[in-house]
């Protein structure tokens, strides 16, 4: 229930009564965009409610969707620089971790035991030192 | 899906376990506690645990507002729901949280109350509008990240001049329940994971006194497993670092300083209460929220007599200490035997954030080690 779903806005339905339309993967529903507000096309914003505009949102903007309503506009420059760091982890680490992995003391992709679907080993992982895995798991083949 | 699938891209999970790895201290254990029951339900759901190295340990915090609620405020919802002619609206996750006896929701429907499911406030709200002839009861439970929601809606039925329409207020406030956590003596935690939708609305300021008072770290965190990950990897680089503050991985949705329209009116339909009863956690000042005198024609407290009994937690049940992180879902004595999501005895059980039923649904055939069935195990 307290779980949020990111949807994009695809209609304003009502202005005065701050509704829209939000997708969400295809489906589509109603909510309400009153804890943010709504910009209309000529920039100005309306709101059932004191609003300063900062976060009105309109059509094509992503929300974060919780019981109904437009909890957050996603900011989706920081949506990028957040997965642009999430890229750069590693990087200056990698090198020493291979080595590390290669004296035998530790094994740094004892993770891939798992049996996790989204953690399965994908290519660039094959290509590395060969994960050790235990006995009684099997690594899920063939997913990246 | 936007937003959700490139957080759960493999090659950076691998990536950032491995940093992780590199900032644990082998000689050292790692408490962190994620306060929000979306981490718990995220954690299980993909295995985090099993990722980490084996100096960190997840504690699964209070936050999971089906869970909090006691069982003489589920009996309060019951007799609500039971008055002629009413219909009763809920989140479906209420529906068979238990109450005294094992009575619930769901169990009142049985018996002919009219209880409805809903998804979001307004469509209470719509149900009233649309039978004027019925009273109709919404069934209010969420941190500050439902507040909002009810309050807007609140506000439009007063707009609206609703009569038949009132609100079975169980709103609470994260940062009460935190502070408890911070003064229990049984517990040593390290730094948090802080909870990333109640942030949206009260920002990251209000979590200032955790570092500065009690000197762990907070890290305001995203639901989806790199989320996770780079939160905790951010919380060792703190201790790593010397460093003690509330820092934001979420700053794709959550702002500094929150949602002022959502704190405004929140303000201005609701008020503290003195103190409310948490679930295995007592009594806790100024932790939950009531509906303020101008909407008092909509509290359904002062509509309809509740009986507002307290009622002791079942003996067999651990839940207070489950939602303090004292012990681990598995530890509690009836788990997973007289206690599974079908047959909750406690509330951990019965939402899907709960700490017992996402162990249950998720995790449990890990910790059993039974190696043939891991293949089969639910990965959505
Ligand atoms: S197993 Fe059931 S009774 Fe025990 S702590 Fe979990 S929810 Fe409560």
């Amino acid at each position: 229930m307290c779980l949020g779903i990111p949807g994009r806005i695809v209609e304003i339905v009502d202005p005065g009564q701050q509704r829209a339309i939000a997708d969400v993967d295809g489906v589509r529903r109603e909510i309400s965009v009153s804890l943010l507000g709504l910009r209309q096309p000529d920039g100005s914003v309306t709101s059932t409610i004191e609003v300063d505009g900062s976060d009105a949102v309109t059509v094509d903007d992503w929300v974060l969707i919780h019981v109904g309503f437009a909890m957050s506009r996603i900011d989706e420059d920081e949506a990028a620089a957040t997965l642009a760091a999430l890229r750069a982890y590693g990087d200056p680490y990698q090198q020493e971790m291979e080595e590390y992995a290669a004296d035998g003391t530790m094994d740094p992709l004892r993770m891939f035991a798992d049996e996790v679907e989204w953690l399965a080993p994908d290519g660039a992982a094959a290509s590395g030192p060969e994960p050790t895995m235990p006995d009684t798991h099997e690594a899920p083949a063939g997913r990246s | 899906m936007r937003f959700v699938d490139e957080f759960r891209d493999p090659a950076a999970a691998r990536r950032l376990v491995r940093t992780i790895d590199s900032l644990v201290d082998e000689d050292r254990r790692y408490q962190f506690m994620e306060v929000c029951g979306g981490h718990t339900h995220t954690i299980y759901r993909h295995g985090i645990e099993q990722l980490l190295p084996d100096q960190i340990e997840l504690v699964h915090g209070p936050g999971c507002p089906v869970c909090v609620i006691p069982m003489g405020r589920v009996d309060d919802a019951i007799h609500v729901a039971e008055h002629e002619g009413l219909i009763f609206t809920s989140f479906g996750d209420m529906m068979r949280v238990p109450g005294s006896e094992g009575d619930n929701l769901l169990a009142a429907k049985a018996r002919g109350a009219d209880v409805r499911m809903v998804y979001s406030p307004l469509d209470a709200l719509q149900v009233a509008l649309d039978e004027p002839d019925r009273e109709v009861v919404f069934f209010a439970v969420g941190f500050e990240t439902t507040a909002p929601s009810t309050a807007v809606t609140l506000l439009k039925a007063q707009a609206l001049g609703v009569r038949n329409f009132s609100v079975f207020c169980n709103h609470v406030t994260i940062v009460p329940p935190l502070r408890a956590i911070l003064e229990s003596p049984d517990l040593r935690l390290d730094g948090f994971i802080g909870p990333g939708h109640v942030s949206t609305v009260i920002g990251n300021r209000p979590y200032r006194f955790v570092p500065r008072d009690y000197g762990k770290p907070l890290v305001t965190a995203g639901f989806e497993p790199l989320d996770v990950l780079q939160s905790i990897e951010m919380l060792l680089r703190q201790l790593r670092e010397g460093r003690c503050e509330v820092e934001n991985q979420y700053t794709r949705i959550v702002r500094d300083e929150g949602n002022p329209q959502a704190l405004a009116i929140l303000a201005r339909v609701f008020s503290l209460r003195p103190h409310f009863e948490w679930r295995g956690m007592g009594f806790i000042s100024q932790s939950a929220l009531q509906i303020g005198e101008d909407f008092a024609t909509f509290d359904a407290e002062r509509r309809y007599e509740v009986p507002g009994v307290r009622v002791a937690d079942p003996k067999s049940c651990q839940c207070g200490e489950v939602l303090k992180g004292v012990i681990k879902p598995w530890e509690c004595k009836v788990f997973g035997t007289a206690c599974t999501p079908e047959t909750p005895i406690g509330t951990c059980m019965v939402s899907s954030e709960g700490a017992c039923a996402a162990y249950y649904n998720f995790g449990r055939l890990r910790h059993a080690a039974v190696p043939d069935d891991v293949t089969a195990l639910p990965v959505a």
